[in-house]
């Protein structure tokens, strides 16, 4: 892309976009820690996750403010205004992400001082795994403005839905077996359905992303495989 | 509100643009010359009926030369010629044989420093319909008080009708050259810069009546302020160095536009 | 290859003081000496003025203005006739070099834009508005003095259209093309045909500039000695009211008067001096304030 003419207005959106990778970077560790947290049952690595959740609302806030004055200076049109907004969003998408994470910091706490078999565990940690890859490869996407990487991110979110739905039916399963791991498990739900929310932030992102590139909104619904709603529960 | 919600989203105000909308004006495989030099390039494109349409561009690239050929203006100077045609109603106006002065009681124009002529209000208002009707002195007054309601001027001038025009801010001046045009009945009006020597309030003024007057009125206009553009055209047309670059309705141009020269003037990426 | 930051660094220039005192005193030099010589100019011209209004102010009388010239050796008399011989020629030549000069600067302006023909007019126009006056009399002598074997007041009068009509084009061609372009191309795209135009909106607008170029062409030819000497000549009666034969005038009285023997003729050239410049300051004045007037707006 080439300058604008206005120098200054190339640093106005430089500076957004660097605050969206700090964000970005923040979030994925965020994640990362909070998951070997939880495999760890570490609960100073936990406290660390909640902390950090302080720095990404801050970044949070000064991206909306930084785009706001943006706007107001520039009279963005075309790609830089989507640039702007797409910042905006994008933004907002992390810090939800953010607190997802310290949510299941929060959980960590809770279950840190329990001695349940390592191996129920082990399914929530494949869907972090997965959800770490989405975030990582969409954060990757918006940095180089790449489609084909944010719409293989889209589509991959159907993959989460689906093993969150057998986590969801397996730690049922545990339940059943020993009500010892009825409050344990109960924990790793919210995890798992934390988890599962922020990837499907992730397809937010991939959503944006379309958006900051095409002009154009995802008009598309995407596939569902949540099948852990309401009626399957009911039946 | 839901209302609102409802309601197709558009970048300028009022109804999105409207293709089905008849094409008042077609201009195709039009030239222009100022001498030797091919100021304008092959251009073909419509101005549809009761819509804004802008016409945007860096300096020289030949949007006012073309909002010039509308109303055969350039033929007060010898050395400027055209070719190529422009159809309105389905007659080609650069024809030797179309009356130029009947051609420009249909076409007006507003220009980008206002110019009030050395008279009164009244008289300036009145200058244009004077030409080819015989009035009445009640009717002319009618028809004066008409425009200058038209152009949102009325409660401003009424209780000073006979003083000169001259005599107005910039921002009125403007709006009596509008109301001096619309005076004339004319179908299409062509705006050139009409803002660029006004306030802000003033160009607000103005760009509010533009709205209200598109009812009635083909509009062309040329501006050099995009966020203008924007907010009063349906269709935009992108000119540089003489040529249609590209030509779409404005939300396209402004939001995501097709042509890489489009894109980098409207960000501000030019040259 | 070299950035702006990395230039070698000189010695830092003086915060005060940039300025060589040499340059000040060469500044000085030159206001000095601009003053001194438009002082000396003011001064010759103050003096002349101050002359006149002793000297002319001394010789008038009522009976200047009512009394006829007085004939070689008559006590008395007046500048009567030649006040209103004077009047009148220079109100012919006026009347007939306005519709002329007006229309012909409006050709230049509005219609001949950048045409030959106008480009050729333009530049004879100018020569007509340095040729000697004597010339222009000499002119209309040959062709409406001579063949009648006649002077009289109308070839006095035209001699002095002729020298008014070059001012008058120029003054209306530069006031014309002072009117915006945009003024006129708003009068066409509103349908109106040039000649409306200009009529309606360009003439009017030039109105102040074009009035005040005919009053100091009016300025100029009431002062005109040398195209009379060879049309109306002068006489020291009242002239004919057909305007047939000499028809007295300020000027020729003025150089007549003040070459002659008699003190009574040269005061009364003085006192004509006074009037002829009191009214061409007059007009002068008037041109001044119009265009003023026209720009203040």
């Amino acid at each position: 892309m080439s300058d604008h003419i206005v120098k200054s207005f190339d640093s106005d959106l430089e500076s957004l976009r660097s605050a969206i990778a700090e964000m970005g970077g923040i979030a994925e560790k965020q994640l990362g820690d909070a998951v070997t947290a939880l495999v760890r049952r570490d609960a100073v690595l936990a406290q660390g996750v909640i902390k950090a959740d302080l720095r990404l609302d801050a970044l949070q806030r000064e991206i909306e403010e930084r785009a706001i004055l943006t706007i107001a200076r520039r009279q963005p049109l075309a790609i830089d205004l989507r640039e702007i907004v797409s910042a905006i969003r994008i933004s907002g998408d992390l810090e939800r992400i953010g607190d997802m994470s310290k949510n299941c910091g929060k959980r960590v706490l809770a279950i840190a001082d329990g001695f349940q078999a390592q191996k129920i565990v082990i399914g929530v940690q494949s869907i972090s795994d997965l959800v770490m890859g989405q975030l990582k490869d969409v954060l990757d996407a918006y940095a180089g403005h790449d489609l084909d990487k944010a719409m293989d991110v889209w589509h991959r979110d159907e993959a989460i839905d689906a093993l969150y739905t057998s986590l969801f039916r397996e730690l049922l399963t545990y339940m059943m077996e020993d009500p010892r791991n009825i409050s344990f498990c109960a924990h790793l739900l919210f995890v798992a359905k934390n988890v599962e929310r922020i990837g499907d932030h992730t397809t937010n992102i991939a959503e944006t992303i379309h958006y900051l590139v095409t002009g154009r909104a995802l008009d598309t619904e995407r596939p569902k495989d949540d099948r852990t709603t309401a009626p399957t529960i009911a039946a | 509100m839901s209302a609102a919600l409802g309601q197709s989203v558009s970048l300028g105000r009022g109804t999105p643009a409207n293709a089905s909308a008849p094409a008042k004006v077609s201009v195709r495989d039009f030239d222009f010359y100022y001498g030797d030099f091919r100021a304008l390039k092959s251009i073909n494109m419509e101005f549809r009926e009761r819509h804004v349409t802008a016409l945007i561009g860096p300096s020289g690239c030949g949007k006012s030369t073309l909002l010039r050929c509308f109303n055969r203006i350039y033929s007060l100077y010898p050395e400027q010629r055209a070719t190529g045609e422009i159809m309105l109603d389905g007659r080609n106006i650069i024809d030797p044989s179309v009356d130029v002065n009947e051609l420009r009681s249909r076409v007006g124009m507003v220009f980008q420093k206002p110019t009030p002529f050395p008279m009164s209000i009244y008289d300036n208002v009145a200058f244009g319909m004077r030409l080819y009707e015989r009035l009445s002195r009640a009717d002319t007054d009618v028809r004066v008080e008409h425009a200058l309601r038209k152009a949102a001027l009325w409660d401003e001038v009424k209780d000073k009708l006979k003083n000169p025009g001259t005599g107005l801010s910039g921002g009125q001046q403007q709006r009596l050259c509008i109301a001096r045009t619309v005076a004339q009945n004319p179908e299409v009006i062509l705006f050139d810069e009409p803002t660029s020597a006004l306030d802000p309030i003033s160009t607000g003024k103005i760009e509010e009546l533009l709205e209200q007057l598109r009812s009635e009125f083909t509009i062309a206009i040329v501006t050099h302020n995009m966020q203008q553009a924007a907010r009063i055209s349906q269709y935009t047309a992108f000119m540089y160095l003489g040529e249609l670059v590209e030509f779409a309705p404005t939300d396209d141009i402004f939001m995501n536009p097709r042509e890489k020269r489009t894109h980098d003037y409207v960000t501000g990426r030019f040259g | 290859m070299m950035s702006a930051s990395t230039v070698p660094a000189t010695a830092a220039p003086p915060a005060w003081g940039r300025v060589r005192s040499s340059r000040r005193v060469a500044d000085r030099a030159l206001k000095v000496f601009s003053v001194a010589v438009s002082i000396l100019g003011v001064a010759a011209l103050g003096w002349i003025l101050v002359m006149l209004l002793v000297q002319g102010l001394s010789a008038l009388r009522p009976s200047v203005f009512t009394a006829v010239t007085p004939g070689p050796g008559t006590e008395g008399g007046g500048l009567a006739n030649a006040m209103a011989g004077s009047f009148l020629l220079t109100m012919i030549g006026i009347l007939i070099a306005t519709p002329i000069g007006v229309l012909a600067g409006t050709y230049l302006a509005e219609y001949g834009r950048g045409s030959k023909l106008a480009s050729v007019i333009r530049f004879i126009n100018d020569v007509l508005l340095s040729a000697p006056s004597i010339l222009i009399g000499l002119f209309v002598y040959t062709f409406m003095v001579a063949p009648f074997g006649n002077y009289s007041g109308w070839a006095g009068g035209i001699a002095l259209a002729i020298i008014a009509v070059p001012v008058i084009v120029r003054t209306t061609e530069d006031m014309l093309s002072l009117v915006p372009a945009p003024l006129r191309e708003a009068g066409a795209a509103l349908g109106a045909p040039p000649s409306r135009v200009i009529t309606r909106v360009t003439w009017r607008a030039a109105q102040a500039g074009i009035v005040t170029g005919i009053i100091l062409a009016t300025a100029r030819i009431a002062g005109e000695t040398a195209p009379l000497l060879f049309t109306a000549l002068n006489n020291n009666f009242w002239f004919s009211p057909s305007l047939v034969g000499g028809v007295s005038n300020l000027p020729v009285t003025i150089y007549q008067f003040a070459l002659s023997p008699y003190t009574n003729w040269q005061e009364l050239a003085w006192a004509g001096a006074l009037i002829i410049t009191m009214t061409i300051l007059g007009l002068s004045v008037l041109a001044r304030l119009l265009l003023k007037k026209d720009t203040v707006r």
